[in-house]
């Protein structure tokens, strides 16, 4: 299973140094991101990708050594975007 | 507000901050949440209290009788009784979209021959009839609110 972030080009983003609002127009929500989350979504967007490699880029970012927990962590973080509408999977 | 003035706003606001130290240190506790978990993704979303209150109606019943809404029609007052969909936790009531409602014609209320206390006392006993279908007296207040959202309560002329 891939996946894409969802209408990412209709969402508009401020940055305030490492944190980020994020206005939803689709469900008129606000979002508060983190350098992180930012980063995951923002490389969603460029195309479809497992989550392997979005563990394996995120990692890379971050300068951690990818573990289970931190695969679940970003599967959680990804099942919630999906529940907000910002990702969608892509069998 | 751009950045630069917030940064501004912040060093304004030292003494201010020293005073709402409870506030301050939720604050510093979420900005440590989103900005100092780097290992994690972090996301917090803000529900738009608009956006909810546009998909229902919530509200309490009335304090008492004489705040509530009554409908004034050829065979004198009647109580608007509203037909909740379900009674929340907090103890108000959820109305859904739109609103259903009945108009409780017993007993018969004459404003013309009733005095003040038979009115109160007839009233009361429309009340009790409205509850026993389930239904509630809403204010005046939150008469207006609704029916500025919905056309649900349009062609009724209140007292």
């Amino acid at each position: 299973m891939r996946w894409l972030s969802d209408n990412f080009h209709t969402l508009l983003v401020a940055d305030w140094d490492e944190e980020y609002t994020v206005f939803q127009p689709d469900s008129g929500k606000t979002h508060f991101f983190n350098q992180m989350s930012m980063e995951m979504l923002s490389f969603l967007s460029r195309r479809p990708v497992s989550i392997e490699e979005i563990c394996d880029y995120l990692s890379r970012q971050s300068g951690q050594t990818p573990d289970e927990n931190f695969q679940d962590n970003i599967e959680k973080i990804l099942y919630h975007f999906n529940a907000l509408g910002l990702v969608k999977k892509e069998n | 507000m751009d950045k630069d003035k917030s940064v501004e706003q912040t060093n304004h606001s030292e003494s201010a901050q020293k005073m709402c130290k409870p506030s301050s240190v939720k604050k510093q506790k979420r900005r440590m949440l989103l900005k100092g978990t780097a290992a994690l993704p972090v996301v917090m979303t803000l529900y738009s209290g608009a956006a909810l209150a546009r998909t229902s109606n919530i509200t309490g019943e009335a304090a008492s009788v004489t705040e509530a809404v009554f409908v004034n029609t050829g065979n004198g007052p009647q109580l608007l009784c509203v037909l909740p969909k379900e009674k929340l936790d907090s103890g108000a009531y959820d109305l859904g979209e739109t609103p259903g409602y009945t108009l409780i014609t017993n007993p018969p209320i004459n404003p013309l021959t009733d005095d003040p206390a038979t009115i109160l006392v007839k009233k009361n006993a429309q009340l009790e009839n409205c509850h026993l279908l389930g239904g509630i007296m809403i204010s005046g207040a939150a008469f207006t609110s609704i029916a500025a959202k919905t056309s649900v309560f349009d062609n009724l002329m209140i007292l």
